[in-house]
């Protein structure tokens, strides 16, 4: 399960560490673990966490993106247009800017959940996940809209 | 924490999936029914579940030699000393272990003695189970194997577990005397018996991927879930599966439901 949502990001080798990441990060703060959430949603939500935190670490990270992230994702890319440019566009800029918004786009846009999921995922409240994602709304918006005053493909 | 199963266009998501398929636990008996009954019917989410299968077979690393591991001589020379002092308590711990072996060979003789010891058997009472859920348009409804009413047009799915693999086979009849294959379907322009269908053991309630729906006839639609430790053909079935032996010559587990079709009501769903 851990392996397979790594792959969904990244490399088959940058997935496998990931793997390694991820239950070393669980023997660390297993402590933490509050059982408010079942085992499988919190190993989805720090496998998730760290596949990002390695896109944006990443020397490489216009390349993993540009070569595995869109694929990875083609059917999210295909089925939706505000997740596409979100994917496409957006995910490299607001990877570096906000990680959590960087999150709550990957939930909201390429997993499909709902916001109210999402807020019980990362601990925060529906309307909080609401907020950030009209400001990731306003950024893909801008960015479309630069891209059409420039009268190219955003 | 609750979180839910579906996106937001209403189909099982990544974390959904692995929820259900991993921590089965944590999902409770309305989720799960309602999951179930979607994946019977999305083909997005049944191809989802089977590459979520599919990759994990494929991480299933074949089992590793053993090999003998290299000691260095210290190691080795201490552990000489060791079993030489083990040796030397042999005659006081012999009788104790000596006694113990007797103790343990009776329980187990005890245990294992059985009057037909080729007889196939899977422990427990819930050894393999098996439930019909009826859709009817509204929310699928588990049955209880009871005499239950349906309508022409509601479908009817299975769900089953087993604890050990196996080859399962479900009838269906009605009141007039017609066959029919449940699961597995056969196409309609084959002819002859159909074969039943091998299974893993599946330890969490496994959805058949086959549905039915039920048509107009007249009369009870009867359905046998019949799961034998061998491969069968429906030929092999007895003509009243759900009495005695289904299957000569296994020893087979049968689950039969009933249902009364109300022709009153009409078609509930629309033709799948």
């Amino acid at each position: 399960m851990v392996l397979r949502r790594g792959r969904r990001f990244l490399p088959p080798d940058g997935a496998e560490d990931v793997l390694h990441e991820v239950f070393i990060r669980v023997l660390e703060r297993y402590g933490e673990f509050r059982h408010q959430a079942s085992p499988a949603t919190w190993l989805f939500t720090i496998t998730t966490r760290l596949c990002l935190n390695r896109l944006r670490d990443s020397r490489r990270q216009g390349q993993l993106l540009a070569e595995h992230g869109p694929t990875a994702f083609a059917q999210c890319l295909e089925s939706n247009s505000e997740a596409a440019i979100f994917l496409k566009e957006i995910w490299r800029f607001v990877l570096q800017e906000d990680a959590e918004l960087a999150m709550i786009g990957t939930l909201y846009h390429i997993d499909g959940m709902t916001t109210a999921d999402i807020g019980a995922m990362l601990g925060v409240s529906d309307r909080t996940v609401a907020n950030r994602l009209a400001r990731l709304t306003a950024i893909i918006s801008a960015h479309v809209a630069a891209g059409s005053a420039h009268g190219g493909t955003p | 924490m609750n979180i839910g199963l579906f996106d937001r266009d209403g189909h099982l998501t990544e974390l959904g999936l692995d929820r259900l398929t991993y921590e089965p636990s944590t999902v409770n008996a309305e989720s799960t029914l309602v999951a179930d009954n979607h994946l019977l019917n999305c083909n997005i989410c049944r191809g989802a579940l089977a590459q979520l299968k599919d990759g994990d077979a494929a991480m299933v690393l074949p089992p590793r030699k053993a090999t003998p591991a290299a000691l260095p001589q210290p190691a080795k020379d201490a552990l000489g000393a060791r079993v030489l002092a083990f040796r030397r308590r042999l005659p006081v711990l012999g009788g104790i272990v000596a006694l113990a072996a007797v103790a343990f060979f009776a329980v187990r003789l005890t245990q294992t003695t059985d009057p037909t010891p080729n007889e196939w058997r899977i422990k427990g009472d819930n050894a393999f189970t098996f439930n019909v859920y009826i859709h009817n348009g509204d929310t699928p409804v588990l049955t209880t194997h009871a005499a239950f009413p349906v309508a022409p047009g509601d479908r009817m799915g299975f769900v089953v577990t087993a604890d050990a693999p196996g080859h399962l086979l479900i009838l269906g009849w009605d009141d007039q005397g017609h066959t029919y294959s449940c699961f597995p379907q056969q196409d309609g322009l084959t002819a002859g018996p159909t074969s039943s269908a091998p299974i893993e053991a599946q330890a969490s309630p496994w959805t058949v991927p086959a549905a039915m729906a039920f048509d107009d006839v007249p009369g009870r639609e009867h359905v046998a879930a019949i799961f034998c430790p061998g491969p069968f053909t429906s030929a092999d079935v007895s003509s009243a599966p759900c009495e005695g032996l289904p299957v000569a010559g296994q020893a087979c587990v049968v689950k039969c439901a009933s249902f009364d079709k109300r022709l009153d009501q009409g078609p509930r769903l629309e033709a799948p």
